[in-house]
C-alpha cells in the first residue's frame, strides 16, 4: 500500500546537539500511527520539521502523497494537507470559537472578514463534531477538552490528510478521551492519517495501528500494536527492560498526620469533603477533570477561600488564610501546572530549588550562592535531575526534569505531608518511574503523600488508599484491596448514589 | 438556568466604564450647568482630538501585544517639520505629508527593532522617545518655530457646521480605525497576535509584519497629530506633547484595552479618551487647581480600572 507520508533519513543538528540522526517515519492513509520515545527522543523535533518550523539537515527526504514535500512554515504545511494539534494547546483565549477556527485563513467577502459566513461554517463544523458550544463563545469560558476539540475541528476544516496530535489527552479526562477517540475513528474512516504522540500506553493500544519508536534521536523500529506489547515497547523506548511500571516500596503506616474535615470552598467548587492521611501512607485522589480535586487541595493550601471546614496537621488545628500558614506546618503542594505555579522558568535550577526553603541558603542572614549551590546539588543528585549544572536555566530542561526540580524545591523545606497534583503529567516512562520511587522513599521516611491523578492505573499502582471525587463532593473511598478500574470509574461518574 | 443573570452581570462589567462616564457627566452638569453648554462641549472635543487620535494608534499597538512610549516625541518632531514647511511657501499638503511620513518612519523603526530585533517594546520605544525628542530639538535648534501661515493656522481654528475641524479629524480617524480593527482580516490578525503570538504564528500569520505595522500606524497617526498640533498652538514647539504617550495609553487602558494584548474595543478607547478629557475639563471649569487635577486624574484612572478588573474577575 502507498504511503501518504514518507520521511526518510531525517537529521537535525542544533548547535552542539544532534537531535535527530537519520530517522524515518512512514504513514499510510487511514491509520493511526503512534510516535513513542522518552522526552528528548526527537519526536517533537521530527514533527516540527514536518510542519516547517525547523528545517532539516541536508540529505533527508520527505514525500507527501508521493510528491516531494517542502514547506517553510505551518501555513504551507496546512495548505499542503498536514495539520498539527500542539501539546501546549494554542488557543487564543480572548477570541471566540469561530475566530479561533478561522484564524490565519479568514473567510473574506469584499476583502473584509465575512463574520456571518464564518459563524455559519463554524456552527456546521461544531455540530458535526458533536460538541455543544456556541460559535460566538469566548474560548476563555470553555474547558480544556472543549478547546482541544476546537483545535481538532480546525485541523479537520483545513481538509488535512495527515493530522499530528501531540499529547492530545494530556489535559482531558477519560470520558473526554473516549470522545476524542470517536473523532479519531471518524477521521480514519475518511482516510485521514493521524500521527499520535502520547506517553500513555493504554491509549496507544486502544487507538493506534502502528508504532514507531525513537530513542536519543535514533530510529529504533516500527511495528503494529497487535504484535507488540507494553513490555516490548518500553524496552524499545528506554533501551532496557522495566519490569514494574508502578514500583511500590513497602512502608510502615503510622498515625494520622493530616486531616481536612468538611472542606467547603467559598466558590462552592468543593462541597463538604473530608480526607485524611497517615504517616507512611500514599493517598490517591481520583476523579474526572473538573471534579474538584485540584480545587480541594488548593483550598486546603490557602490558595482559595474556604467557607467551611477544619484542617488538622499532626493533631493540631490550623487556621489557613494563605499558603504560608500551612507551609509552616510542614505541608507542601506540588501544583498541577509546573509552568504556571511551579517554576520560575527563566531562573536557574539553583534559584528554583532554593525558592521555598530560602532560609537554608542563607549565610549570615544573606543569600549565599555557594550555599544555594551546595543544597541544590544534593537534591540534583538525590532526584537524578538531568541537568548540565545547577546554573542551567530551568526552561531548557525536559518536562520530567522540570517536575523533579519542583519536587526538589519542596523537599528542601523538609515537609511531612506532600500533596502532588498530577505529578507525572506529560513526562516519560523513565522519569515517571523515578518519581514513583521517590514517593516510595518519602513514605518510607514516615512522611505522608497525597497524589491527584487522572490516570487510574497510576493511582492503583502507587496508592494505599484512593478517595474519589465527583462534582465537588467525595463519592467514595477505597482501600488497596478494593481497587478496581471499574469501581473507581463508577465512583468518578457518581452513578452509585 | 441562570444564563440570563450571568449575561446581565457580564453586560454590566463590559459597559462599566461607560456607566462611569455617564455618571461623571451628570455629576459635572449638576455641579456646573455650563459644563454641557455647546461651547464647552466644543472645547472638550477639541481637547480630546489629539489625544484621541494618538490613542487609536496606541490601541493597535497594545492589542497586538506591544507598547509605544515614543508617540509624544514623534508628535513634537513631526510638528517641527510641519512648522518649518508651513510658513506659506508651499501648499499645505506638503507639511501634512512630510509630518506623516516622519511619523511613519519612527513607527517602522520601532516596529523593526521590536519584531525583528526582538527588543522589548518598552526599551525600544524608550530609546526612540529620547532620540526623536533630540531630533526635534536639533532641527529646531531648541527654539520654537514661528511664522506659521494663516491658512495653516485656520485648520485647527476653523469649524464645519459648528463642529471644530479637529473633532472632525478625530471622527474620521475613529471611523477608519474602528473599521480596520473590527471588520478587516488585518484587524482580526492584530487581535490574534496579541492574544497568543505563538498560536498566530502557527496559524500562518506573518506576526513580524503585523507587529511592525501596528507601530507604523501609531507613528503615522502621531505624525498627523504633529501637523494638527502645530496648527493648534500656531508655533512649532520642540518640547511640545511631553507625556502625550501616557495620556494615549491611559485612554486605552481606561477604555478596557488589556495591557497584555489581544483585548480591546474601539468604542472603549473613545470612552477612555472622552473620560480623561472631561475629568481635566470638568475640574478646570470647577476651578480646581492644576496640581489637584493631576491627583484626581491619577486616582480616577486607578479606581476605574480597579473596579473594572474586580468586576471581571467576579464573573469567572
Amino acid at each position: 500500500m502507498d504511503y501518504i507520508l514518507e520521511m526518510n533519513n531525517i537529521s537535525k543538528t542544533f548547535p552542539g546537539v544532534k537531535a535527530l540522526d537519520g530517522v524515518q517515519l512512514k504513514v499510510k492513509p487511514g491509520e493511526v500511527h503512534a510516535l513513542m520515545g522518552e522526552n528528548g527522543a526527537g519526536k517533537s523535533t521530527l514533527m516540527k520539521i514536518l510542519m516547517g518550523i525547523y528545517t532539516m539537515d541536508e540529505g533527508g527526504e520527505i514525500r507527501f502523497n508521493g510528491q516531494p514535500y517542502h514547506v517553510h512554515n505551518p501555513k504551507e504545511a496546512m495548505d499542503t494537507g498536514v495539520a498539527m494539534i500542539h501539546q501546549e494547546l494554542n488557543p487564543i483565549l480572548d477570541m471566540t470559537v469561530y475566530e479561533n477556527i478561522f484564524v490565519g485563513r479568514e473567510i473574506r467577502k469584499y476583502g473584509l472578514v465575512d463574520k456571518k459566513a464564518e459563524i455559519e461554517e463554524a456552527k456546521k463544523l461544531i455540530a458535526d463534531s458533536g460538541l455543544h458550544v456556541s460559535p460566538t463563545e469566548t474560548l476563555r469560558n470553555l474547558t480544556v477538552a472543549q478547546c482541544q476539540l476546537i483545535e481538532i475541528i480546525k485541523a479537520i476544516s483545513v481538509n488535512a490528510k495527515v493530522i499530528v496530535m501531540d499529547e492530545p489527552t494530556a489535559a482531558i479526562t477519560d470520558r473526554e478521551v473516549e470522545l476524542l477517540f470517536g473523532h479519531i475513528r471518524k477521521l480514519k474512516e475518511k482516510g485521514v492519517a493521524i500521527i499520535y504522540i502520547s506517553h500513555r500506553m493504554d491509549e496507544i493500544f486502544a487507538i493506534c495501528d502502528n508504532v514507531t519508536v525513537y530513542r536519543d534521536g535514533q530510529y529504533i523500529g516500527t511495528g503494529t500494536t497487535q504484535e507488540l506489547d507494553e513490555a516490548a515497547l518500553i524496552k524499545m523506548m528506554v533501551g532496557r527492560e522495566i519490569t514494574d511500571v508502578f514500583p511500590k516500596l513497602e512502608a510502615e503506616i503510622g498515625e494520622t498526620i493530616f486531616e481536612a474535615k468538611h472542606i467547603v470552598r467559598a466558590d462552592n467548587k468543593v462541597r463538604d469533603v473530608s480526607i485524611s492521611v497517615r504517616r507512611g501512607e500514599i493517598l490517591g485522589i481520583g476523579g474526572l477533570v473538573g471534579a474538584g480535586r485540584s480545587e480541594l487541595v488548593e483550598g486546603i493550601f490557602g490558595m482559595h477561600k474556604l467557607s467551611g471546614g477544619e484542617i488538622y496537621v499532626k493533631g493540631k488545628k490550623i487556621r489557613v488564610s494563605s499558603p504560608r500558614d500551612i507551609i509552616k506546618e510542614g505541608v507542601a503542594l506540588i501544583t498541577e501546572d509546573r509552568k504556571v505555579t511551579g517554576l520560575n522558568l527563566s531562573g536557574t535550577v539553583n534559584d528554583n530549588i532554593s525558592m521555598v526553603a530560602i532560609r537554608k541558603t542563607l549565610s549570615g542572614g544573606l543569600y549565599s550562592k555557594t550555599k544555594a549551590r551546595q543544597v541544590s546539588s544534593e537534591y540534583i543528585g538525590k532526584l537524578k535531575i538531568k541537568t548540565p549544572s545547577g546554573d542551567q536555566i530551568v526552561n531548557n530542561l525536559s518536562g520530567g526534569n522540570q517536575q523533579k526540580v519542583v519536587i526538589a524545591k519542596w523537599l528542601l523545606n523538609d515537609p511531612d505531608i506532600i500533596i502532588m497534583d498530577e505529578p507525572t503529567r506529560g513526562i516519560d516512562v523513565g522519569a515517571k518511574r523515578d518519581i514513583y520511587l521517590l514517593i516510595g522513599s518519602l513514605v518510607q521516611e514516615g512522611k505522608a503523600v497525597i497524589i491527584i491523578s487522572s490516570e487510574i492505573p497510576e493511582l492503583m499502582g502507587v496508592c494505599d488508599r484512593i478517595a474519589v471525587m465527583a462534582e465537588g463532593h467525595l463519592s467514595g473511598e477505597l482501600d488497596r484491596s478494593q481497587f478496581s478500574q471499574e469501581t473507581i470509574m463508577t465512583l468518578a461518574s457518581d452513578i452509585a448514589v | 438556568m441562570n444564563t440570563n443573570k450571568k449575561n446581565f452581570s457580564a453586560i454590566v462589567s463590559d459597559y462599566f466604564i461607560f456607566v462611569v462616564f455617564i455618571l461623571l457627566v451628570i455629576v459635572l452638569t449638576i455641579l456646573k450647568p455650563s459644563f454641557i453648554s455647546p461651547r464647552n462641549l466644543g472645547n472638550i472635543l477639541k481637547q480630546a482630538s489629539i489625544n484621541g487620535i494618538l490613542a487609536f494608534g496606541m490601541m493597535f499597538v497594545i492589542i497586538s501585544g506591544g507598547f509605544d512610549m515614543s508617540v509624544g516625541s514623534t508628535v513634537a518632531f513631526a510638528g517641527i517639520l510641519a512648522a518649518l514647511l508651513g510658513n506659506g511657501n508651499y501648499p499645505l499638503i506638503l507639511p501634512l505629508i512630510v509630518a506623516m511620513i516622519a511619523g511613519l518612519g519612527v513607527g517602522i523603526v520601532n516596529g523593526v527593532g521590536i519584531a525583528v530585533g526582538d527588543l522589548p517594546p518598552f526599551i525600544m520605544t524608550l530609546g526612540s522617545m529620547t532620540a526623536v525628542r533630540g531630533l526635534a530639538l536639533l532641527i529646531s535648534n531648541g527654539k520654537p518655530i514661528t511664522g506659521i501661515s494663516e491658512g495653516y493656522r485656520n485648520i485647527a481654528a476653523s469649524s464645519f457646521l459648528g463642529i471644530p475641524m479637529l473633532a472632525i479629524f478625530l471622527l474620521i480617524v475613529i471611523v477608519i480605525c474602528s473599521f480596520v480593527a473590527t471588520k478587516t482580516v488585518y484587524g482580526r490578525r492584530v487581535y490574534a497576535c496579541g492574544g497568543n503570538i505563538q498560536a498566530a504564528r502557527v496559524a500562518g500569520i506573518n506576526t513580524t509584519l503585523i507587529r511592525i505595522s501596528t507601530f507604523a500606524i501609531a507613528g503615522l497617526l502621531a505624525g498627523f497629530c504633529g501637523f494638527l498640533m502645530t496648527s493648534r498652538v500656531t508655533i512649532g514647539q520642540p518640547t511640545a506633547a511631553e507625556s502625550y504617550e501616557m495620556d494615549a495609553i491611559t485612554a486605552c487602558v481606561v477604555g478596557g484595552v488589556s495591557m497584555s494584548g489581544g483585548v480591546g474595543k474601539p468604542w472603549g478607547v473613545i470612552i477612555g479618551t472622552l473620560l480623561i478629557t472631561i475629568i481635566a475639563n470638568g475640574l478646570d471649569i470647577l476651578g480646581v487647581s492644576a496640581h489637584w487635577q493631576k491627583i484626581v486624574k491619577g486616582l480616577i484612572i486607578v479606581l476605574a480600572v480597579l473596579i473594572d478588573v474586580k468586576g471581571k474577575s467576579k464573573k469567572d
